[in-house]
């Protein structure tokens, strides 16, 4: 809301300067910020707690600012009679829904057009000024922070009921709009609804020039009901604002005397009896404040002469003491003070925080728990960091185009930002391939990269989110030195003996699609990007993908290390080079070599060769093999004979062939 | 006859030696090289005149010529190994060759630098899910269905109904540990999350924060500021000023908005810090009675502080980043900065 300096003055006794006003709500936080600076008035708003309805008003902002400031609130004088016997009978059904409702009749008003004193108030403070009853009421909104409203008098047929809105039940509001009103809270007469409580008024009964008798209105709706029905209709008003954060029947009362007597004053007309339905007071609040809890909140000690000076000033009556307690009265404009923490911020607030000092808290050492997957996930990255590979991080929304085209079993956003972000990722790889693109369009080729993050999934209606690691390779190196990498990065994290399947995979390009296993449980897939989806992402270039689900992986981390003894006797090398089927899993081969339960130290492939001079349906793999004893030092007859044997099992069992024999 | 070509080789072979000598670069070797052992030396016009020679006179001169041929050729690498050395030696000034290494990316920097500075105060490190309930995300956090400071929060649902969303914060990470563990505590929680906040240079609907909690005996509104005073000092590396001021979130109370003075512009004033001098950085408070009501913590025993900040913020401020936008479109310009 916008506040007017000059406005704000004609409700102070002694002195307050505009500097003051923006030192003071600087020292509450509210962040003051000046819309309009004139010659002689200045235009601010401020920033306004959610739960201080009573900062959305001149009286409540100059309260708010009155413990620090040397001037007093000048005191509403005005009350007003009722002149003549005329009363509107009121009806609410759910007391639930309205905790107060009042009304009052004026009739024969005699002057409906705003003379240029309230004009110009009214539009200083950001409203289009209107007839004067309606100027009036929002002004004594703003005033006090009641938001009122007046009917035409004449339109309405026979009582006032607040009730809920009926299927089918519809109003024209004054925005010219028709809302649906079934289960809002209205007000109706006897034969239609004419209002949308506590939101807006009905076209019906607006006032209008020809308007001569009014009925005010000044009640207290129960917030949760306003701010449902401002959400429902998507309508949220001045009224609707202040309502929702919680008011008072004081608050009703004092909106009603006031307007009454701007009314009497400006329009004329003669005033009618106050009717009302609902609670007419309410529950005094007691809050009980020990001076020793001060202390430790917030870590001060507060003298007695502070606090009775603020308290006064606040409102807050104390009514007893008792020791180091008080029981202390709290206004009905300050529905936030609820418990003695309350208060405890009142207190620091106007101790000012920035003076309250610094201290490192001395407890008792305790060990606190760390996530260990925290830790891990770390090591992992710099492992990948190591190995050459940059992290990304995207977004974790999917496309409706990505979901439709791959058919994914997506968890949907029911109230997205935009088509594009209006499901959660089943995968990472679409955002990676986003990433891929991006870069590749922007000259940056090369890419060896990784994320981490989750993905989530829609499963038998629940939803499922799983942590997932994905690494990239495009343009960088062939797969195998992709292949190692990824191998070099499991045996880092303590994975070793991974083994490989060749398995299905819709995103993977035919037949370049492994499962890994460790210990025969699947933890991820090794691939090569199918064309269907590098042309959905206008890729052209050849793509390497390690996906990982770190459900299963995280178990089987281990980076505790363990020390082999060095060996004390020197090593021999051998090199092969055999012709195999073109499908040969070398997996197997290994194994097979290793089964020979020979001094081997190390199998280390460094030739993979397939087309000239090869025959058709074969390939070449050349490997050398490291023997190495840890009894002895091994004789170059030993070797040959370890060699024989290794050629006949790799001839018998996979129909090798040794090359250049 | 013989003697005069044994003598001839001799002075090749001595003419051969002072030439060298003076040789300093690879291209005036290669000339060298083309007149004591190239085809048309004559060396090897000797070679070629070998036959016209007796039989035993054949074997004196082609053992001599072999000799010198072999010397030559061991001066030549020699040399050419010494000229290489020092040419390789001498002149550094050629760029090394491009290494390339892997990097993090900024946002995970950030939080581990966070996280490392609360480790030194003995804070551990707990993670949460992203998509939460409305209880946990709201209702838990003291701001119950309709409360109006739920504006502050524009959430995405996936199932409204059932109050499934994605959290809006990395509070809800509180009330789960609280729910799971008897005080004292001493918690950090770094995460994604979501707010449906249009996607521009200030704002993206995914964002990161850490959320802090400190639960124990005796827990201070002092404590909250020497703690926070105490990162923020870690956190930039320089002095900067702190503010605290009044703020209002349902789940703190006293709440507070901690402010820096604007390490772009040392608080002079600057188009980031809305030429203020400050920075709002992170929301904070004493942890609300309410709260602790909820997951069945004493209050009159226990008092605690909470807080939050963004990551991206932090970050942008840290390296001085224009747009929060360049944190999701991973361009490897940007990435290999940090």
């Amino acid at each position: 809301m916008r506040y007017s300096f000059k406005v704000l003055k004609d409700y102070i006794d002694g002195n307050l300067n505009f500097e003051e006003i923006v030192k003071y709500t600087g020292f509450l936080g509210l962040n003051p910020k000046i819309i309009e600076e004139k010659e002689d008035d200045v235009i601010f708003e401020i920033e306004s707690p959610a739960n201080r309805p009573d900062l959305l008003s001149f009286i409540g902002f100059l309260r708010e600012i009155l413990p620090f400031g040397e001037f007093n609130l000048k005191k509403f004088e005005e009350k007003i009679k009722d002149e003549i016997d005329d009363s509107m009978p009121v009806v609410i059904e759910d007391e639930k829904d309205c905790f107060y409702y009042s009304c009052r009749i004026v009739k024969g008003i005699n002057n409906l057009i705003s003379p240029q004193e309230i004009k110009e108030k009214i539009e200083k403070i950001g409203f289009r000024s209107s007839f004067l009853v309606v100027d009036l009421s929002n002004f004594v909104m703003y005033e006090i922070g009641q938001p009122l409203h007046i009917f035409d008098l004449d339109k309405i047929k026979g009582k006032i009921i607040v009730r809920r809105g009926k299927k089918g039940e519809r109003l024209i509001t004054i925005d010219g709009k028709e809302r649906d009103l079934e289960d809002v809270l209205i007000i109706a007469d006897e034969e239609k609804p004419i209002a949308i409580a506590g939101i807006m008024g009905g076209m019906n009964t607006e006032v209008n020039f020809n308007t001569k008798n009014i009925l005010i209105e000044s009640a207290y709706f129960n917030p949760v009901v306003v701010r449902k029905g401002s959400k429902k209709l998507g309508l949220v008003t001045e009224a609707s604002l202040r309502f929702e954060k919680g008011l008072s029947v004081t608050f009703a009362q004092e909106g009603m005397e006031r307007i009454s007597f701007l009314i009497k004053k400006f329009c004329g007309g003669k005033i009618g009896k106050i009717s009302f339905a609902g609670k007419k007071e309410e529950e005094k609040r007691i809050v009980l404040l020990d001076k020793e809890k001060i202390e430790k909140i917030l870590g001060i000690t507060v003298e007695d002469e502070f606090l009775e000076k603020l308290f006064k000033k606040l409102g807050f009556l104390i009514e007893k003491k008792n020791g180091t307690k008080m029981f202390l009265a709290i206004p009905n404009y300050r529905k936030d003070i609820k418990e003695d923490i309350d208060v405890i911020e009142e207190i620091a607030k106007y101790k000012k925080y920035f003076e309250i000092p610094s201290e490192i808290p001395s407890v008792c050492i305790y060990p606190s728990f760390t996530s260990q997957i925290y830790e891990n996930v770390k090591k992992m990255k710099n492992i990948l960091e190591k190995l050459g590979f940059y992290e990304v991080i995207t977004l974790s929304f999917i496309s409706d185009k990505v979901v439709e085209k791959f058919n994914l079993k997506a968890i949907k956003i029911e109230n997205p930002l935009t088509q594009t972000f209006s499901y959660l990722r089943t995968s990472l790889i679409f955002n990676i391939l986003e990433v891929v693109r991006y870069n590749i369009y922007h000259q940056n080729e090369k890419l060896e990269i990784f994320e981490y993050g989750k993905i989530f999934e829609l499963k038998d209606k629940e939803f499922l989110e799983k942590d997932a690691l994905l690494i990239l390779s495009v343009n960088s190196d062939d797969f195998f030195n992709f292949k190692g990498k990824i191998e070099k990065f499991f045996k880092q994290c303590g994975l070793e003996n991974i083994e490989y399947k060749q398995e299905e995979n819709k995103f993977a390009k035919e037949g370049t699609n492994y499962g890994i296993y460790y210990s025969n449980v699947k933890i991820g897939n090794i691939l090569w990007i199918s064309d269907e989806l590098k042309e959905f992402y206008d890729i052209k270039n050849d793509i390497y993908v390690c996906e990982i689900s770190m459900e299963k992986f995280v178990k089987y981390i281990n980076f505790e290390k363990k020390f082999r003894q060095l060996p004390k006797f020197p090593a021999s090398q051998r090199d092969f080079s055999f012709l195999f089927p073109e499908d040969i899993n070398w997996r197997e081969v290994e194994k097979e070599i290793n089964s020979l339960n020979l001094p081997i130290e190390k199998i280390e492939v460094f030739d993979i060769y397939k087309g000239e001079r090869i025959p058709e349906g074969k390939i070449s793999v050349s490997f050398s093999i490291i023997f190495r004893s840890f009894q002895k030092t091994l004789e170059n007859e030993e070797i040959d004979n370890f060699s024989k044997l290794i050629i006949n099992r790799i001839e018998n069992k996979f129909s090798g062939k040794l090359r250049g024999q | 006859m013989i003697e005069n070509n044994i003598k001839d080789v001799e002075n090749l072979l001595n003419e051969a030696r002072v030439e060298i000598e003076k040789i300093k670069n690879l291209k005036d070797l290669e000339e060298w090289r083309i007149k004591f052992l190239g085809r048309k030396s004559l060396l090897n016009e000797l070679f070629s005149k070998i036959p016209n020679f007796e039989i035993s006179d054949r074997k004196i001169l082609g053992t001599k010529l072999n000799i010198a041929k072999k010397i030559l050729n061991e001066l030549y690498e020699k040399t050419k190994e010494k000229i290489e050395k020092i040419e390789k030696k001498y002149n550094l000034s050629f760029p090394g060759k491009i290494v390339k290494i892997g990097n993090l990316h900024p946002i995970t920097k950030v939080i581990d630098e966070i996280v490392q500075i609360f480790y030194k105060l003995g804070f551990g490190v707990v993670e949460g899910p992203e998509i939460e309930t409305d209880y946990y995300n709201f209702t838990a956090l003291n701001t119950p269905e309709e409360h109006p400071a739920r504006d502050i929060w524009d959430t995405f649902y996936l199932k409204k109904e059932e109050g499934i969303l994605l959290r809006t914060h990395t509070s809800p990470v509180q009330i789960r540990v609280m729910e799971k563990y008897s005080p004292p505590l001493k918690i950090i929680s770094p995460g994604k999350c979501f707010r449906r906040d249009a996607f521009d240079s200030s704002h993206s609907p995914v964002f990161h924060q850490v959320e802090g909690l400190m639960v124990d005996r005796n827990i201070k509104f002092t404590h909250l500021k020497g703690v926070l005073s105490y990162f923020i000092k870690e956190f930039f590396k320089k002095e900067v000023k702190i503010l605290f001021l009044p703020s209002y979130f349902p789940f703190t109370e006293p709440s507070a908005e901690m402010s820096i003075s604007c390490v772009i512009c040392d608080g002079k004033g600057c188009s980031t810090c809305g030429y203020t001098g400050f920075l709002e950085i992170l929301g904070c408070g004493m942890v609300h009675p309410n709260v602790f009501r909820i997951v069945g913590y004493d209050p009159d025993v226990f008092t605690g502080f909470a807080f939050g900040m963004g990551v991206e913020r932090l970050a942008m401020l840290k390296y001085g980043i224009d747009d929060i936008r360049y944190f999701y479109l991973n361009d490897m310009k940007f990435l290999e900065q940090f």
